[in-house]
This record gives C-alpha cells, sequence and structure tokens, in this order.
C-alpha cells in the first residue's frame, strides 16, 4: 500500500460508507415515526445524542478492548468464558449501570425545565435505564460476535466492526429507547 | 500497554470521558429539539438526521486516523502545509459530498414508502448536500488542525484526534443541519 493512493481511499471507504448510510436511514425512520413522542417529550429529544453517544462509546470501547486480546493472544476467538473476557463484559455493565441512570436523572430535570411535569422523572429514569442495558446488552453479545467473527476470517475488528457497530447501535439505540417510552407512557 | 488489566481500572478510565462526552451531546440534543420544529417546514427532515451524524462522524475518524498516521510516517509534517495534508483534507470534503448526496436520495425513498407528507427530493437532496458541505469543510480543516497542533506540542495525535473532533462534530453537523435547512426553506424552494 502506498502512503496516499487517493483511489484506494475512495474504494474502501464508500462501501462502508454507503452501508453505514443505509442502516441509518432506518434510525431515521423511527425518530421520523415517533415526531409526535419527541414533542410531548422534550426532555427525550434532547438526550437522544448522549443515549446513542454512550452506546457507541460502549460498544468501540469494547470491541477496541477485544480486538487487542485478540491480537496480543490473550482472547482465542471460541466464546469461552475467560476470566479476561468475563473482566471486561462486567465493566461494560458496570458502566452502563451507572452511565444511563445519570442520563435519566438529566432527561427529567431537562423536561422540567422545558416546560413537562415533574412526575415524569421516576418515567425517565426507568426508560433510559431499561431501554440504555438492553441496548447496552445487544451491543455488547454483537461487538463479540462480529470480533471474533472478522478476526477468524483474518480481517482487523478495529477496522471493520467499530463502524459497524456504531451504526448498529444507532438503529438498535433509538429503536428501543422509542419502544420502552410507548411502554412507559 | 496492559490488557489484562483489572476491571476496576478499566472502568476508573473509562467511566469519566463516556459521562463527559454524554454531557457535551447534551448540546447536540438542543439543537435536536429546534430541528424538531423545523420539520414542520421540511417533512421528513429527521430522516436524515442519524445518517448525517454517522457519515460525519465516520468520514472525520478516518480522516483523523490517516492524518495521525501520515504523521507517524513523516509523509505529513506538523510545520508545513504538505501536498499530503491538502489531499487527506480534499478527500474527507470529497466523501462528504457523495455520501450526503447518497443518503438525501435513500432518506427520500424511506419518506415516500413511509410518510405520508414528504418534501420533495429537490429538497432533501439540497439540504443534505449543503449540510455535508458545510460540515465537510470545517470538520476536515478541525480535525487537520487538531492532528497537527497534538502532533507540534509532542501529544499523540491518534489518542486526542479522533474523540475531540466526534464530540466537536455532531454538534457542528446539527448546527449546518439547522443553517442548510433554514436557508433551503427560506428560499421557497
Amino acid at each position: 500500500m502506498s502512503y496516499l493512493d487517493v483511489r484506494e481511499i475512495f474504494e474502501e471507504s464508500i462501501p462502508v460508507l454507503t452501508l453505514t448510510a443505509a442502516i441509518s436511514i432506518f434510525s431515521g425512520f423511527f425518530l421520523n415515526n415517533n415526531e409526535e413522542v419527541l414533542k410531548f417529550l422534550p426532555g427525550l429529544l434532547i438526550i437522544i445524542p448522549s443515549f446513542i453517544a454512550i452506546n457507541g462509546n460502549i460498544s468501540s470501547v469494547m470491541t477496541s478492548r477485544l480486538s487487542s486480546a485478540l491480537h496480543m493472544g490473550l482472547i482465542k476467538p471460541d466464546f469461552r468464558r475467560t476470566s479476561l473476557l468475563m473482566r471486561n463484559f462486567y465493566s461494560m455493565i458496570f458502566i452502563s449501570l451507572v452511565s444511563f441512570p445519570v442520563l435519566g436523572l438529566i432527561a427529567g430535570g431537562l423536561n422540567v425545565l422545558f416546560g413537562g411535569g415533574a412526575e415524569c422523572m421516576l418515567a425517565f429514569l426507568l426508560i433510559t435505564f431499561a431501554a440504555g442495558m438492553t441496548t447496552a446488552l445487544v451491543l455488547i453479545f454483537v461487538s463479540m460476535l462480529f470480533s471474533y467473527l472478522t478476526y477468524r476470517r483474518g480481517l482487523d475488528p478495529d477496522n471493520v466492526v467499530i463502524p459497524l457497530l456504531t451504526t448498529i447501535g444507532d438503529l438498535v439505540g433509538i429503536s428501543v429507547l422509542l419502544i420502552v417510552t410507548g411502554l412507559v407512557i | 500497554m496492559t490488557v489484562a488489566n483489572s476491571s476496576w481500572r478499566i472502568v476508573e478510565e473509562t467511566l469519566p470521558i463516556i459521562i463527559l462526552f454524554s454531557l457535551i451531546e447534551l448540546f447536540t440534543g438542543g439543537f435536536l429539539s429546534s430541528i424538531v420544529s423545523e420539520a414542520v417546514n421540511a417533512p421528513g427532515l429527521l430522516i436524515i438526521v442519524p445518517g448525517i451524524l454517522g457519515l460525519r462522524g465516520n468520514i472525520s475518524s478516518a480522516l483523523g486516523a490517516r492524518i495521525s498516521s501520515g504523521l507517524h510516517l513523516g509523509y505529513i509534517s506538523a510545520n508545513k502545509f504538505s501536498d499530503a495534508l491538502k489531499v487527506n483534507i480534499l478527500i474527507g470534503i470529497a466523501l462528504s459530498l457523495i455520501m450526503s448526496f447518497l443518503l438525501s436520495i435513500f432518506a427520500w425513498m424511506m419518506c415516500s414508502w413511509t410518510s405520508p407528507v414528504c418534501m420533495s427530493l429537490i429538497n432533501f437532496v439540497l439540504i443534505s448536500v449543503l449540510t455535508g458541505l458545510l460540515s465537510g469543510v470545517i470538520l476536515s480543516f478541525t480535525t487537520a488542525s487538531i492532528a497537527i497542533l497534538s502532533s507540534r506540542r509532542g501529544l499523540d495525535p491518534d489518542n486526542t484526534t479522533l474523540p475531540s473532533s466526534a464530540s466537536i462534530g455532531d454538534v457542528m453537523t446539527i448546527i449546518c443541519l439547522l443553517i442548510a435547512v433554514n436557508l433551503v426553506v427560506g428560499l421557497g424552494l
């Protein structure tokens, strides 16, 4: 590979970007179809980017850590529950357990600030917590699955899994958040 | 670098950054609520929001990673505006333009299939491409500047460029989208 092969950069970027753009349209569809819910709960709308960012960060950190461990030979891509794998898993779960309730409190506070009712506080905590933990669990398992499968095929999970997973994370995050909101209301 | 470290250490090093970034993203959320109000004049607008933010993130992080590698390998210099740097910035802008055009077509198709009211294809294309152009230019230069300045200060650009450009990227892109919608709708196209 030369340092600056313009054609190669375009050839490698455009397929991945097109795929992620196509997946992201479905996240957009969920947002567009729930416009009324979002207008009704201004606090929920304001935390959507943060909610997505937490999911994206958790799955990128998990994938990046798994990828390094795979490259260094510390984890084998065979789905066995080694202690290193479980430590990574529990750390990500713990981070989710702390981050989502914090976000729920912020959402409730913002909702009051933007003219919503204070009685929504508990609902917001419940929504961010339930939706956040569901999404985080799904993404942690998908991260493991994709990292192992790509590594077995000789690909570098850092390059392939991270962009794909952040896009899937948006889709899972937005749809689960809106479905859980519908259930709670 | 240690991989086999304790669970506590992973939490200690990761949790503060995750919380910090989610707080920065609240600004994006604030602008997103303005976008929702604008959606009355531009039905279907919300469909492109996740896509345009996602593309921005993917294009800038790849750009940041390439410039960082270039600085490490020495074919991009931290002291002059080298050709390799210019070409990389141009690639970032070109990819933004191509992908935001494609995204607007996808969004228009999704809107026509699933929503009773949609703005015209021309409006989808104009809003998305204008946002792609504005945010592509601003963020390609921002990403390059962060990488170059980090390198001049003796920091590893790989560690600083990606997280900082990602958090600035979402806020800037949503502001660009707001500007683009107002221009396109305001001009009555």
